[in-house]
């Protein structure tokens, strides 16, 4: 049997699920990290455990909420487990009633309860258990629990709750509409969920009718705002939901009267002000990098090149002789070449995005990221940006493709596709390679001021462009920000730990399929030319592909044709530009010949501002299905390198 | 009365959702914020941009110009 886990953000939802199945999963104080579909088989039985993203209610606000409603939905599955938290039973009852109305069997587990006991109030799991119908079980109590066939503990229930009449009435007429629609869904469900204004029971349904079912909703609004009701027909249904669920809270909270803290802490204080706030971001941020690339990250990365140069590769060429392969046979030199090398730049990569990843997991984990984003708001609004884009920001000075993911959690779509087209502009660290050589090369004596020049335009171009983008494009709809800010919470290790190991796994998979993609391209491109295969590096495809564009990048002083290749180069994945442009070049005083220090600027801005690898342009294609805005992105990321570069270039000619 | 009227440590009682998407209403509906609920102003942060509210025991930050919308009935 499958069970699927439900229940609001932050209600230690994945906590019991890595619990129950003892690993896979992740776990977060940030609403929708839990992306993926996680799944577990839960210890000691044959049911599997499925995780979904944290949600408030069955009507969709995010991508990642959307998620939820979809496989409800669509998904076959046993029962329900519904997480609720026992110190905002209020909130989070609103959901069970609507996993209730499913009329799909479902258990309701309650948790955070020692956080109850600290406001001095109990729970009494037995009057909850009479007020909701279905069986209720306690997680401090451990998880035994799930040892018992599950056929006797998830039942359905077996009530309704009955709203006001002009809902009912709503809903009576709703069910006379839906007896005509195939779908093996509860209908009573389905008319409430229509009547929240649940789009994506619009979509699943895919009605021919669909303007009838909307004038009928629409006539119940009007009569409900008419009588006075409520000022919304959510708000009556709401309000029906809300007078159960308070009437059962007398009944099994106790003491009744919650105290309430009117005052926030003194460390919220100093984090969520907008100087000290920004500051202490900023020390988190270089602490981060710091531990990422100088502490850890780059002795692992060159560790992990190492071993692969020095033991994997002569290993796995002797092996593949063994087979039969000779040295010279295009197979062989397509895996060593190609696929090895591609594979190696990701693994020697993964080191700092598995490290990166853990830092931000404690940041979600420990409540600290809302108070970033609360920081972030007020400026990132002003660029048209939502405060959580800071996330994908961050991320994307590891790697822009989890950078891109990440912006499933932003929920207007408009706002989430505004941060995925900007984000290609934030240096990612496969350009830092290029950026090394170049400076060492041309600019030794500025290093550090070139570097951190760099990286302050790309945010500063990454921030414009989003202006621009919301002036423009993207500015029919009035941005909708609302967050809520979870309480400080010790991160556990064991919960950090699987969600950086599952994030890394999906960044392996999902990155690592485009390079090794890339990687097998450009040998071919870099082997392979009009005269045959093992061709001079001048006269390969890469060489002819290179002449045919250089022309077209004269204007920002990069029109040669091994520039050009190498930009070529770049898009099937940056991280190989540096070594490949010294092959190219044949050697340091080669590529010193190819540049001034005007074109090396130039160079490097464009390096920094074109189109994005292959991997990011891949994983932008998945997550919007639109050819339309990722090929909108490509051209826009190319139309700003070449401005810029070419104001850098003609600037930098008169001051160099 | 809308609800950037009250200052740090003021509480208010929400009596409407005035001019704002349906959409947003619903997801504030969600979220623990509704029309009848008892919210507290506990602190205005990012030069006046953000409201830090405490509704239900539950802490949230909405933007200023939103809050505009957001009518309210001063209590105390």
């Amino acid at each position: 049997m499958e069970l699927i886990l439900i229940g609001n953000p932050n209600v230690g939802k994945t906590t019991l699920f890595n619990c129950l199945t003892g690993a896979s999963g992740t776990v977060g104080n940030w609403s929708g990290v839990t992306v993926e579909k996680y799944q577990g088989v839960i210890k000691g039985t044959q049911n599997v455990l499925v995780d979904l993203p944290g949600i408030y209610s069955l009507t969709p606000s995010s991508e990642d909420q959307g998620v939820v409603t979809r496989v409800l939905m669509t998904e076959s599955y046993g029962g329900i487990l519904n997480v609720v938290d026992a110190n905002h039973l209020k909130r989070n009852l609103q959901l069970t009633i609507q996993l209730l109305e499913t009329g799909v069997p479902i258990l309701v587990v309650i948790s955070m309860e020692d956080e109850l006991a600290k406001k001095g109030q109990t729970l009494q799991i037995n009057q909850l258990e009479k007020g909701l119908g279905v069986s209720v079980v306690q997680q401090n109590k451990g998880v035994d629990f799930l040892k018992q066939p599950l056929f006797q503990l998830v039942t359905k229930a077996s009530w309704s709750l009955e709203y006001s009449k002009v809902v009912e009435d709503g809903i009576c007429e709703l069910l006379i509409l839906l007896e005509a629609v195939p779908t093996k869904l509860n209908h009573r469900w389905l008319a409430i969920q229509m009547l929240e204004g649940n789009e994506g029971v619009f979509q699943k349904l895919n009605l021919p009718n669909e303007q009838v079912f909307r004038e009928t909703i629409n006539q119940i609004e009007n009569q409900i705002i008419e009588n006075q009701e409520a000022q919304s027909l959510k708000g009556a249904i709401f309000n029906g939901r809300r007078q159960f669920i308070t009437n059962l809270c007398k009944e099994c909270l106790k003491p009744q009267g919650t105290i309430q803290k009117n005052k926030i802490g003194l460390i919220d204080q100093g984090l969520t002000h907008p100087i000290y706030g920004l500051l202490s971001f900023l020390v988190m941020m270089w602490l981060i990098y710091f531990i990422t690339f100088d502490l850890v990250g780059n002795p692992l990365s060159t560790g992990f090149s190492q071993v692969l140069d020095g033991w994997i590769m002569p290993r796995l060429s002797q092996f593949l002789v063994i087979l039969g392969l000779k040295t010279e046979s295009i197979i062989y030199r397509v895996l060593i070449e190609g696929v090895m090398v591609g594979f190696g730049g990701v693994l020697v990569f993964l080191p700092q995005i598995l490290i990166l990843f853990f830092c931000l997991s404690i940041m979600e984990a420990s409540g600290y990221m809302a108070r970033v984003v609360i920081v972030m708001d007020p400026l990132l609004m002003r660029f048209g940006l939502d405060g959580k884009a800071v996330i994908p920001l961050i991320i994307g000075l590891g790697c822009n493709v989890p950078a891109i993911m990440s912006t499933r959690t932003i929920t207007d779509s408009k706002e989430r596709f505004k941060t995925m087209m900007v984000l290609p502009f934030v240096s990612c660290s496969a350009r830092v390679p290029i950026y090394v050589l170049m400076v060492t090369l041309f600019f030794s004596q500025y290093q550090g001021l070139i570097m951190m020049g760099l990286h302050v335009l790309s945010l500063v171009i990454a921030l414009f462009s989003a202006k621009l983008l919301t002036v423009t494009v993207f500015n029919k709809r009035s941005p909708q920000f609302v967050l809520e800010v979870p309480p400080y919470r010790r991160p556990q290790f064991k919960n950090i730990l699987i969600q950086t190991i599952n994030r890394g796994t999906d960044f392996f998979q999902t990155a690592g399929k485009f390079i090794i993609l890339g990687s097998i391209v450009l040998w071919f491109l870099q082997s392979t030319g009009p005269g045959g295969v093992y061709v001079a590096s001048d006269a390969s495809y890469l060489a002819v592909l290179g002449s045919m564009l250089a022309p077209f990048f004269v204007p920002i002083g990069l029109g040669t044709w091994q520039v050009a290749s190498s930009l070529v180069i770049g898009f099937l994945a940056k991280e190989l530009v540096a070594s490949s442009l010294l092959i190219i070049g044949s050697g340091e005083e080669g590529v010193l010949s190819l540049f001034t220090p005007a074109s090396a600027l130039s160079f490097l801005t464009f390096s920094l501002l074109y189109i994005p690898c292959l991997a990011t342009v891949g994983v932008m294609y998945r997550e919007t299905q639109s050819l339309k805005l990722t090929l909108g992105m490509i051209g826009f990321g190319f139309g700003v390198a070449y401005l810029v570069s070419l104001m850098i270039y003609h600037v930098g000619q008169v001051w160099l | 009365m809308d609800l950037t009227t009250l200052t740090q440590g003021q509480q208010g009682i929400i009596t409407g959702f005035n001019g704002m998407a349906a959409s947003y209403q619903r997801q504030l509906y969600d979220m623990g914020i509704y029309i009848g609920s008892e919210v507290t102003v506990l602190k205005i942060l990012g030069y006046g941009k953000l409201l830090y509210l405490q509704i239900d025991g539950i802490y949230f930050c909405i933007r200023k110009s939103d809050a505009k919308k957001i009518t309210i009935e001063k209590v105390g």
